[in-house]
Protein backbone atom coordinates (compact mmCIF):
# COMPACT_ATOMS: atom_id res chain seq x y z
CA UNK A 1 0.00 0.00 0.00
CA UNK A 2 0.77 3.46 -0.87
CA UNK A 3 1.19 6.09 2.63
CA UNK A 4 3.77 8.36 0.96
CA UNK A 5 1.62 10.96 0.95
CA UNK A 6 1.79 13.15 3.74
CA UNK A 7 -1.01 16.50 4.00
CA UNK A 8 -2.71 18.57 6.49
CA UNK A 9 -6.05 17.65 7.60
CA UNK A 10 -8.17 20.46 9.25
CA UNK A 11 -10.81 19.25 12.00
CA UNK A 12 -14.21 20.55 12.35
CA UNK A 13 -13.37 23.36 14.81
CA UNK A 14 -10.46 24.30 12.23
CA UNK A 15 -7.06 23.16 13.62
CA UNK A 16 -5.16 21.51 11.69
CA UNK A 17 -2.99 18.24 11.91
CA UNK A 18 -0.99 16.04 9.64
CA UNK A 19 -2.54 12.68 8.36
CA UNK A 20 -0.96 10.21 5.85
CA UNK A 21 -2.76 9.32 2.77
CA UNK A 22 -2.89 5.80 1.55
CA UNK A 23 -4.25 3.78 -1.04
CA UNK A 24 -4.08 0.52 -2.75
CA UNK A 25 -6.31 -1.31 -4.91
CA UNK A 26 -8.24 -5.08 -4.80
CA UNK A 27 -8.99 -7.16 -7.92
CA UNK A 28 -12.39 -8.78 -7.50
CA UNK A 29 -15.05 -9.96 -9.57
CA UNK A 30 -17.15 -7.04 -9.35
CA UNK A 31 -14.14 -4.69 -10.63
CA UNK A 32 -11.39 -2.86 -9.17
CA UNK A 33 -12.29 -1.48 -5.97
CA UNK A 34 -10.16 0.90 -3.90
CA UNK A 35 -8.93 0.80 -0.34
CA UNK A 36 -8.22 5.00 0.65
CA UNK A 37 -6.57 5.32 3.92
CA UNK A 38 -6.63 8.70 6.01
CA UNK A 39 -4.73 8.11 9.25
CA UNK A 40 -3.43 10.83 11.81
CA UNK A 41 -0.27 10.89 12.23
CA UNK A 42 0.56 13.46 14.64
CA UNK A 43 1.74 11.07 17.37
CA UNK A 44 4.11 9.87 14.78
CA UNK A 45 5.09 13.35 13.51
CA UNK A 46 5.59 14.66 17.73
CA UNK A 47 7.73 11.75 18.39
CA UNK A 48 9.68 12.32 15.29
CA UNK A 49 10.07 16.14 16.34
CA UNK A 50 10.80 15.25 19.83
CA UNK A 51 14.17 13.09 18.59
CA UNK A 52 15.16 15.70 16.66
CA UNK A 53 14.55 18.19 18.94
CA UNK A 54 16.97 15.90 21.77
CA UNK A 55 19.41 15.01 19.35
CA UNK A 56 19.47 19.19 18.79
CA UNK A 57 19.87 19.62 22.52
CA UNK A 58 22.51 17.28 22.84
CA UNK A 59 24.48 18.51 20.20
CA UNK A 60 24.11 22.11 21.82
CA UNK A 61 25.40 20.67 25.12
CA UNK A 62 28.46 19.01 23.46
CA UNK A 63 29.32 22.75 21.45
CA UNK A 64 28.81 23.94 25.17
CA UNK A 65 31.27 21.65 26.72
CA UNK A 66 34.08 21.99 23.83
CA UNK A 67 33.75 25.39 23.88
CA UNK A 68 34.10 25.30 27.51
CA UNK A 69 37.31 23.07 27.05
CA UNK A 70 38.70 26.53 25.05
CA UNK A 71 37.52 28.84 27.06
CA UNK A 72 41.17 30.04 27.93
CA UNK A 73 41.60 30.58 24.34
CA UNK A 74 38.81 32.19 23.54
CA UNK A 75 39.71 34.55 26.06
CA UNK A 76 43.12 35.09 24.92
CA UNK A 77 41.72 35.74 21.46
CA UNK A 78 39.72 38.57 23.21
CA UNK A 79 42.24 40.15 25.18
CA UNK A 80 44.57 41.24 21.90
CA UNK A 81 42.04 43.48 20.06
CA UNK A 82 41.21 44.91 23.83
CA UNK A 83 45.08 45.04 24.71
CA UNK A 84 45.33 47.09 21.18
CA UNK A 85 42.04 49.08 21.71
CA UNK A 86 43.35 50.09 25.39
CA UNK A 87 47.33 50.56 24.12
CA UNK A 88 46.11 53.04 20.87
CA UNK A 89 43.76 54.93 23.53
CA UNK A 90 46.49 55.64 26.06
CA UNK A 91 48.52 56.64 23.43
CA UNK A 92 46.01 59.36 22.20
CA UNK A 93 45.83 60.57 25.69
CA UNK A 94 49.41 60.79 26.69
CA UNK A 95 49.91 62.89 23.05
CA UNK A 96 47.15 65.15 23.85
CA UNK A 97 48.31 65.53 27.55
CA UNK A 98 51.52 66.29 26.08
CA UNK A 99 49.98 69.06 23.72
CA UNK A 100 51.33 67.27 20.69
CA UNK A 101 48.36 65.56 19.36
CA UNK A 102 47.90 66.65 15.44
CA UNK A 103 44.75 65.75 14.09
CA UNK A 104 46.52 62.48 11.65
CA UNK A 105 48.01 61.30 14.41
CA UNK A 106 45.10 60.60 16.68
CA UNK A 107 43.25 59.63 13.19
CA UNK A 108 45.58 56.90 12.90
CA UNK A 109 44.81 55.58 16.56
CA UNK A 110 41.34 55.83 16.26
CA UNK A 111 41.49 53.86 13.30
CA UNK A 112 43.25 50.98 15.40
CA UNK A 113 40.68 51.33 18.04
CA UNK A 114 37.90 50.74 15.66
CA UNK A 115 39.67 47.88 13.78
CA UNK A 116 40.47 46.21 16.71
CA UNK A 117 36.34 47.04 18.37
CA UNK A 118 35.40 45.47 15.58
CA UNK A 119 37.60 42.39 15.46
CA UNK A 120 36.31 41.87 19.05
CA UNK A 121 33.02 41.83 18.13
CA UNK A 122 33.75 39.52 15.48
CA UNK A 123 34.97 37.05 17.93
CA UNK A 124 31.84 37.61 20.17
CA UNK A 125 29.61 36.86 17.68
CA UNK A 126 31.42 33.60 16.61
CA UNK A 127 31.21 32.70 20.18
CA UNK A 128 27.84 33.53 20.71
CA UNK A 129 26.87 31.42 16.97
CA UNK A 130 28.32 28.24 18.87
CA UNK A 131 26.57 28.37 21.94
CA UNK A 132 23.34 29.89 21.59
CA UNK A 133 20.33 27.31 21.45
CA UNK A 134 18.40 27.50 18.25
CA UNK A 135 17.22 25.47 15.29
CA UNK A 136 19.30 24.71 12.77
CA UNK A 137 19.75 26.38 9.77
CA UNK A 138 20.81 25.13 6.83
CA UNK A 139 22.62 26.99 4.10
CA UNK A 140 25.16 27.48 1.41
CA UNK A 141 28.34 26.91 3.48
CA UNK A 142 32.12 27.07 2.12
CA UNK A 143 34.23 24.93 4.43
CA UNK A 144 37.35 26.76 4.28
CA UNK A 145 35.74 29.49 6.27
CA UNK A 146 34.27 26.78 8.86
CA UNK A 147 37.99 25.98 8.91
CA UNK A 148 39.43 29.55 9.35
CA UNK A 149 36.46 30.47 12.32
CA UNK A 150 37.45 27.51 14.04
CA UNK A 151 41.42 27.93 14.07
CA UNK A 152 40.58 31.50 15.06
CA UNK A 153 38.65 29.63 18.22
CA UNK A 154 42.16 27.65 19.16
CA UNK A 155 44.80 29.42 17.63
CA UNK A 156 46.20 30.60 21.32
CA UNK A 157 45.65 27.04 22.20
CA UNK A 158 47.68 25.61 20.03
CA UNK A 159 50.00 28.11 20.61
CA UNK A 160 50.25 27.39 24.43
CA UNK A 161 50.76 23.27 23.28
CA UNK A 162 53.83 24.70 20.96
CA UNK A 163 51.66 23.68 17.94
CA UNK A 164 52.07 24.39 14.47
CA UNK A 165 48.77 24.81 12.32
CA UNK A 166 49.97 24.04 8.68
CA UNK A 167 46.48 24.92 6.51
CA UNK A 168 46.17 23.79 2.90
CA UNK A 169 43.09 24.79 1.89
CA UNK A 170 41.91 24.44 -1.73
CA UNK A 171 40.64 28.44 -2.39
CA UNK A 172 37.89 27.22 -5.14
CA UNK A 173 36.44 24.71 -2.53
CA UNK A 174 32.68 24.28 -3.90
CA UNK A 175 30.11 25.20 -1.17
CA UNK A 176 27.97 22.56 0.75
CA UNK A 177 24.35 22.68 1.78
CA UNK A 178 24.94 22.81 5.71
CA UNK A 179 24.37 24.26 9.14
CA UNK A 180 27.87 26.27 9.33
CA UNK A 181 28.02 26.18 13.39
CA UNK A 182 27.19 22.48 13.65
CA UNK A 183 30.27 21.99 10.85
CA UNK A 184 32.28 24.17 12.86
CA UNK A 185 31.29 22.44 15.68
CA UNK A 186 32.54 19.39 14.18
CA UNK A 187 35.47 20.68 12.94
CA UNK A 188 36.73 22.15 16.35
CA UNK A 189 35.91 18.77 18.00
CA UNK A 190 38.34 17.13 15.68
CA UNK A 191 41.15 20.22 16.43
CA UNK A 192 40.72 20.05 19.76
CA UNK A 193 41.18 16.33 19.82
CA UNK A 194 44.37 16.83 17.64
CA UNK A 195 45.69 18.78 20.51
CA UNK A 196 45.22 16.55 22.82
CA UNK A 197 46.73 13.48 21.08
CA UNK A 198 49.80 15.44 20.88
CA UNK A 199 50.58 16.33 24.25
CA UNK A 200 53.13 13.42 24.30
CA UNK A 201 54.71 14.40 21.10
CA UNK A 202 58.43 16.09 20.84
CA UNK A 203 57.67 19.97 20.59
CA UNK A 204 59.39 20.22 17.35
CA UNK A 205 57.43 17.69 15.69
CA UNK A 206 54.11 18.94 17.36
CA UNK A 207 52.14 20.13 14.18
CA UNK A 208 48.63 19.35 12.75
CA UNK A 209 47.93 19.78 8.66
CA UNK A 210 44.29 20.61 8.05
CA UNK A 211 43.42 20.05 4.36
CA UNK A 212 40.62 21.30 2.54
CA UNK A 213 39.73 19.65 -1.18
CA UNK A 214 37.48 18.64 -3.65
CA UNK A 215 36.84 14.88 -4.50
CA UNK A 216 35.10 13.27 -7.37
CA UNK A 217 31.56 12.84 -7.84
CA UNK A 218 30.78 16.21 -6.41
CA UNK A 219 32.25 15.48 -2.69
CA UNK A 220 34.09 18.02 -0.85
CA UNK A 221 36.63 16.51 1.92
CA UNK A 222 37.94 17.90 4.89
CA UNK A 223 40.90 16.09 7.21
CA UNK A 224 43.05 16.93 10.00
CA UNK A 225 46.20 15.18 10.45
CA UNK A 226 48.24 15.43 13.89
CA UNK A 227 51.61 13.98 14.97
CA UNK A 228 50.06 12.57 18.07
CA UNK A 229 49.58 8.81 19.98
CA UNK A 230 47.39 7.77 16.65
CA UNK A 231 44.17 6.02 16.96
CA UNK A 232 44.06 2.40 19.38
CA UNK A 233 45.42 -0.25 17.38
CA UNK A 234 42.53 -2.50 18.14
CA UNK A 235 39.00 -1.15 17.04
CA UNK A 236 40.30 2.12 15.63
CA UNK A 237 36.47 3.03 15.15
CA UNK A 238 35.78 3.00 18.37
CA UNK A 239 36.63 6.51 19.17
CA UNK A 240 33.15 6.99 17.52
CA UNK A 241 31.62 5.09 19.69
CA UNK A 242 29.42 6.73 22.99
CA UNK A 243 30.98 7.40 25.64
CA UNK A 244 34.14 6.60 24.45
CA UNK A 245 37.15 9.13 26.02
CA UNK A 246 40.68 9.38 26.92
CA UNK A 247 40.02 12.58 28.98
CA UNK A 248 40.13 12.45 32.61
CA UNK A 249 36.40 15.20 32.29
CA UNK A 250 35.86 13.80 28.73
CA UNK A 251 31.94 12.88 27.93
CA UNK A 252 32.72 10.50 25.19
CA UNK A 253 30.12 12.35 23.23
CA UNK A 254 32.28 15.03 21.08
CA UNK A 255 32.96 12.19 17.79
CA UNK A 256 29.56 10.28 18.27
CA UNK A 257 28.01 13.65 17.90
CA UNK A 258 30.23 14.90 15.38
CA UNK A 259 29.47 11.42 13.49
CA UNK A 260 26.06 11.91 13.35
CA UNK A 261 25.99 15.43 12.26
CA UNK A 262 28.11 14.55 9.22
CA UNK A 263 26.06 11.84 8.59
CA UNK A 264 22.58 14.06 9.11
CA UNK A 265 24.59 16.22 6.30
CA UNK A 266 24.40 13.13 3.42
CA UNK A 267 28.38 12.89 4.40
CA UNK A 268 30.41 10.70 6.34
CA UNK A 269 33.35 10.90 8.59
CA UNK A 270 36.27 8.53 9.39
CA UNK A 271 39.32 7.99 10.98
CA UNK A 272 42.75 6.49 10.11
CA UNK A 273 46.12 6.74 11.73
CA UNK A 274 48.57 8.25 9.46
CA UNK A 275 51.93 6.85 7.91
CA UNK A 276 54.63 8.54 9.84
CA UNK A 277 52.86 8.64 12.69
CA UNK A 278 49.54 10.33 13.74
CA UNK A 279 46.18 10.30 12.85
CA UNK A 280 44.10 11.50 9.89
CA UNK A 281 40.47 12.47 10.46
CA UNK A 282 38.31 13.56 7.54
CA UNK A 283 34.68 14.17 7.00
CA UNK A 284 33.09 14.43 3.32
CA UNK A 285 30.24 16.27 2.15
CA UNK A 286 28.08 16.39 -0.92
CA UNK A 287 28.75 19.42 -2.69
CA UNK A 288 25.98 21.62 -4.13
CA UNK A 289 26.25 20.78 -7.53
CA UNK A 290 25.10 23.98 -9.72
CA UNK A 291 21.87 22.31 -11.45
CA UNK A 292 20.72 21.40 -7.99
CA UNK A 293 20.60 25.06 -7.19
CA UNK A 294 16.91 25.29 -8.21
CA UNK A 295 16.22 21.84 -6.49
CA UNK A 296 17.88 22.86 -3.45
CA UNK A 297 15.61 26.46 -3.25
CA UNK A 298 12.42 24.11 -3.69
CA UNK A 299 13.33 21.63 -1.48
CA UNK A 300 13.95 24.62 1.13
CA UNK A 301 10.37 26.16 0.56
CA UNK A 302 8.90 22.78 1.20
CA UNK A 303 10.75 22.52 4.22
CA UNK A 304 9.05 26.04 4.61
CA UNK A 305 5.75 24.92 4.29
CA UNK A 306 6.23 21.69 6.43
CA UNK A 307 7.08 23.88 8.93
CA UNK B 1 77.98 52.97 24.76
CA UNK B 2 76.94 55.99 27.23
CA UNK B 3 76.13 58.14 24.63
CA UNK B 4 73.28 55.36 22.85
CA UNK B 5 69.49 56.07 23.77
CA UNK B 6 67.66 53.65 25.05
CA UNK B 7 65.88 51.51 22.83
CA UNK B 8 62.65 49.60 23.27
CA UNK B 9 62.04 46.28 21.30
CA UNK B 10 58.61 44.61 20.77
CA UNK B 11 57.99 41.18 20.55
CA UNK B 12 54.27 39.66 19.57
CA UNK B 13 52.82 37.86 16.97
CA UNK B 14 49.41 40.05 17.39
CA UNK B 15 49.84 42.76 15.01
CA UNK B 16 47.41 45.15 16.30
CA UNK B 17 49.27 44.33 19.90
CA UNK B 18 52.64 44.97 18.74
CA UNK B 19 51.91 47.91 16.68
CA UNK B 20 49.67 49.46 19.82
CA UNK B 21 52.61 48.89 22.01
CA UNK B 22 55.17 50.90 19.57
CA UNK B 23 52.17 54.23 19.54
CA UNK B 24 52.00 54.27 23.28
CA UNK B 25 55.41 54.14 23.63
CA UNK B 26 56.42 56.51 20.86
CA UNK B 27 53.96 58.71 22.83
CA UNK B 28 56.65 58.57 25.74
CA UNK B 29 59.67 59.34 23.30
CA UNK B 30 60.41 55.83 23.21
CA UNK B 31 62.62 54.71 20.50
CA UNK B 32 61.11 51.69 19.27
CA UNK B 33 61.05 48.90 16.88
CA UNK B 34 58.90 45.96 16.41
CA UNK B 35 58.83 42.32 15.60
CA UNK B 36 57.12 39.71 14.86
CA UNK B 37 58.41 36.60 16.54
CA UNK B 38 61.72 35.52 18.72
CA UNK B 39 63.68 34.35 15.39
CA UNK B 40 63.13 37.79 13.97
CA UNK B 41 64.49 39.56 16.66
CA UNK B 42 67.20 37.24 17.38
CA UNK B 43 67.65 38.00 13.53
CA UNK B 44 68.61 41.72 14.31
CA UNK B 45 72.12 42.95 15.33
CA UNK B 46 71.97 43.47 19.13
CA UNK B 47 71.96 46.71 20.61
CA UNK B 48 74.57 48.03 22.31
CA UNK B 49 73.43 50.50 24.61
CA UNK B 50 70.64 50.20 27.95
CA UNK B 51 67.08 47.44 25.79
CA UNK B 52 63.90 46.52 27.46
CA UNK B 53 61.95 44.29 25.46
CA UNK B 54 58.54 43.76 25.90
CA UNK B 55 57.77 40.17 25.32
CA UNK B 56 55.03 38.27 24.42
CA UNK B 57 54.96 34.89 25.87
CA UNK B 58 53.16 33.09 23.64
CA UNK B 59 55.06 32.87 20.05
CA UNK B 60 54.60 30.86 17.41
CA UNK B 61 58.05 28.79 16.81
CA UNK B 62 60.30 29.65 20.02
CA UNK B 63 58.26 31.00 22.28
CA UNK B 64 58.99 33.86 24.69
CA UNK B 65 60.31 31.97 27.78
CA UNK B 66 62.55 29.90 25.34
CA UNK B 67 63.81 33.19 23.84
CA UNK B 68 64.81 34.41 27.20
CA UNK B 69 66.90 31.54 27.85
CA UNK B 70 68.30 32.02 24.70
CA UNK B 71 69.38 35.94 25.44
CA UNK B 72 70.58 34.77 28.83
CA UNK B 73 72.63 32.32 27.72
CA UNK B 74 73.84 34.43 24.83
CA UNK B 75 74.85 37.38 27.83
CA UNK B 76 73.16 39.71 26.39
CA UNK B 77 72.26 42.60 28.31
CA UNK B 78 68.39 43.54 27.32
CA UNK B 79 66.17 43.57 29.80
CA UNK B 80 62.75 42.29 29.65
CA UNK B 81 59.46 42.84 30.57
CA UNK B 82 56.67 40.22 30.04
CA UNK B 83 53.35 40.34 28.35
CA UNK B 84 50.77 37.69 28.13
CA UNK B 85 47.21 36.68 27.64
CA UNK B 86 47.13 33.94 29.60
CA UNK B 87 50.11 33.50 32.01
CA UNK B 88 49.90 31.78 35.20
CA UNK B 89 51.29 32.35 38.53
CA UNK B 90 54.27 30.00 38.36
CA UNK B 91 54.76 30.70 34.99
CA UNK B 92 55.03 34.54 36.08
CA UNK B 93 57.45 33.74 38.78
CA UNK B 94 59.80 31.48 36.78
CA UNK B 95 60.09 34.08 34.10
CA UNK B 96 61.13 36.84 36.93
CA UNK B 97 63.75 34.50 38.69
CA UNK B 98 65.19 34.15 35.40
CA UNK B 99 65.96 37.69 35.44
CA UNK B 100 62.39 39.34 34.23
CA UNK B 101 61.82 42.91 35.16
CA UNK B 102 57.92 42.35 35.07
CA UNK B 103 55.18 40.06 34.22
CA UNK B 104 51.85 41.98 32.84
CA UNK B 105 48.95 40.34 31.95
CA UNK B 106 46.78 42.03 28.92
CA UNK B 107 45.64 43.75 28.55
CA UNK B 108 47.57 46.28 31.03
CA UNK B 109 47.15 49.83 32.14
CA UNK B 110 49.85 52.16 30.64
CA UNK B 111 50.98 53.24 33.95
CA UNK B 112 52.64 49.83 34.71
CA UNK B 113 54.11 49.22 31.49
CA UNK B 114 55.80 52.59 31.52
CA UNK B 115 57.20 51.91 35.20
CA UNK B 116 58.49 48.35 34.19
CA UNK B 117 59.93 49.47 31.16
CA UNK B 118 61.57 52.44 32.73
CA UNK B 119 62.90 49.86 35.29
CA UNK B 120 64.32 47.87 32.76
CA UNK B 121 66.14 50.43 31.24
CA UNK B 122 67.35 51.50 34.64
CA UNK B 123 68.71 48.09 34.89
CA UNK B 124 70.26 47.37 31.48
CA UNK B 125 71.80 51.33 31.96
CA UNK B 126 73.28 49.67 35.30
CA UNK B 127 74.62 46.76 33.76
CA UNK B 128 76.15 48.72 30.94
CA UNK B 129 77.98 50.76 33.41
CA UNK B 130 79.52 47.52 35.79
CA UNK B 131 80.33 45.65 32.40
CA UNK B 132 82.45 48.54 31.66
CA UNK B 133 83.93 48.83 35.16
CA UNK B 134 84.53 45.02 34.80
CA UNK B 135 86.23 45.22 31.42
CA UNK B 136 88.39 47.69 32.91
CA UNK B 137 89.23 46.27 36.39
CA UNK B 138 90.22 43.24 34.53
CA UNK B 139 92.37 45.15 32.01
CA UNK B 140 94.14 46.72 35.52
CA UNK B 141 94.34 43.48 37.17
CA UNK B 142 96.11 42.13 34.29
CA UNK B 143 98.73 44.31 34.63
CA UNK B 144 100.00 43.30 38.10
CA UNK B 145 103.07 41.39 38.50
CA UNK B 146 102.57 38.55 40.33
CA UNK B 147 103.68 39.30 44.09
CA UNK B 148 101.58 42.34 43.77
CA UNK B 149 98.50 40.43 43.54
CA UNK B 150 99.41 38.09 45.97
CA UNK B 151 99.28 41.13 48.18
CA UNK B 152 96.24 42.35 46.54
CA UNK B 153 93.84 39.56 47.45
CA UNK B 154 95.01 39.94 51.39
CA UNK B 155 94.58 43.64 51.21
CA UNK B 156 91.43 43.30 50.18
CA UNK B 157 90.34 40.45 52.11
CA UNK B 158 90.92 42.95 54.35
CA UNK B 159 94.03 42.28 56.80
CA UNK B 160 96.46 44.40 58.02
CA UNK B 161 99.79 44.91 56.56
CA UNK B 162 101.35 43.39 59.55
CA UNK B 163 98.92 40.15 59.02
CA UNK B 164 99.99 39.98 55.10
CA UNK B 165 103.65 40.24 55.85
CA UNK B 166 102.63 36.78 58.32
CA UNK B 167 100.80 35.42 56.26
CA UNK B 168 103.26 35.81 52.76
CA UNK B 169 106.35 35.16 55.77
CA UNK B 170 107.63 39.02 53.96
CA UNK B 171 108.50 41.96 56.14
CA UNK B 172 106.33 44.69 56.61
CA UNK B 173 108.16 46.73 54.22
CA UNK B 174 108.06 44.52 51.20
CA UNK B 175 104.26 44.64 51.66
CA UNK B 176 104.36 48.13 52.06
CA UNK B 177 106.66 49.12 48.82
CA UNK B 178 104.42 46.40 47.23
CA UNK B 179 101.49 47.94 48.09
CA UNK B 180 102.46 51.41 47.65
CA UNK B 181 104.83 51.55 45.14
CA UNK B 182 106.85 55.18 44.35
CA UNK B 183 104.80 58.21 45.52
CA UNK B 184 101.68 57.20 48.15
CA UNK B 185 100.95 60.38 48.45
CA UNK B 186 98.79 60.14 44.76
CA UNK B 187 96.72 57.79 46.76
CA UNK B 188 97.58 55.23 43.87
CA UNK B 189 97.78 52.07 46.35
CA UNK B 190 96.26 49.01 47.22
CA UNK B 191 94.24 51.04 50.05
CA UNK B 192 92.51 53.09 48.09
CA UNK B 193 93.70 56.19 50.09
CA UNK B 194 90.37 58.21 50.62
CA UNK B 195 89.49 57.52 47.32
CA UNK B 196 91.09 60.05 45.19
CA UNK B 197 93.07 58.13 43.09
CA UNK B 198 93.12 58.89 39.55
CA UNK B 199 91.47 56.29 37.57
CA UNK B 200 92.70 57.00 34.14
CA UNK B 201 96.36 57.30 35.48
CA UNK B 202 98.15 55.28 33.26
CA UNK B 203 100.22 53.97 35.75
CA UNK B 204 99.99 50.26 36.57
CA UNK B 205 100.01 51.44 40.39
CA UNK B 206 96.66 52.43 39.59
CA UNK B 207 95.13 49.28 38.85
CA UNK B 208 94.65 47.47 42.03
CA UNK B 209 92.87 51.16 43.29
CA UNK B 210 89.81 50.24 40.42
CA UNK B 211 89.94 46.93 42.16
CA UNK B 212 89.58 48.02 44.91
CA UNK B 213 86.43 49.65 44.45
CA UNK B 214 85.22 46.26 43.50
CA UNK B 215 85.44 44.51 46.53
CA UNK B 216 81.91 44.85 47.79
CA UNK B 217 81.07 43.50 44.33
CA UNK B 218 82.91 40.33 44.46
CA UNK B 219 86.12 41.56 43.51
CA UNK B 220 87.78 38.50 44.63
CA UNK B 221 85.67 36.27 42.13
CA UNK B 222 87.36 38.30 39.71
CA UNK B 223 91.03 37.89 41.24
CA UNK B 224 90.13 34.28 41.63
CA UNK B 225 88.81 33.58 38.48
CA UNK B 226 91.21 35.50 36.29
CA UNK B 227 94.52 34.64 37.98
CA UNK B 228 93.50 31.55 39.90
CA UNK B 229 95.68 32.10 42.59
CA UNK B 230 95.12 30.27 45.92
CA UNK B 231 97.24 31.62 48.75
CA UNK B 232 99.91 29.10 49.14
CA UNK B 233 100.62 30.11 45.45
CA UNK B 234 100.68 33.20 46.01
CA UNK B 235 103.30 32.70 49.32
CA UNK B 236 105.23 31.27 47.11
CA UNK B 237 105.26 33.79 44.19
CA UNK B 238 106.16 36.29 46.86
CA UNK B 239 108.99 34.75 48.41
CA UNK B 240 110.48 33.49 45.24
CA UNK B 241 110.77 37.08 44.52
Amino acid sequence: MDTGLELVARRKDGTEFPVGIGSSHIESPEGTLVLSLIVDISARKEAEAQTRQHREELAHLSRVAIMGEIAGSLAHELNQPLTGIVNNASAGRRFIAKGRADLPKLDSLFEAVVTDGRRAGEIIRGIRGMVRKGEQVRGPVNLNDVIARVLGFVHSDALGHHCALITETDPKLPLVEADQVQLQQVFLNLVVNALEAMGETPTPERRMIIRSECEPQGRVRVSVRDFGIGLPLEGPQQIFGQFFSTKREGMGMGLAIARSIITLHGGELAATNAQGGGACVCFSLPTIAEGQEGQRESRQSEEGREA
Amino acid sequence: MKNLVPRVFVVDDDQSVRTSLANLLAAEDYAVEIFASASEYLACVPYLGPACLVLDVQLPGLDGLALQRQLTKQGRMEKIVFITGHGDIRMGIGAIKRGAVDFLPKPFSDDELFSAVAQALARSAEDWRQRGEVVESRARLAKLTPRELAVFRLVIAGLLNKEIGAELCVTLRTVKTTSCPGDAEDGCDFRGRAGEGSAEGGRRACAPYACLRYHRRGAHNIVDSDRNLDSNRCRSYVSRA
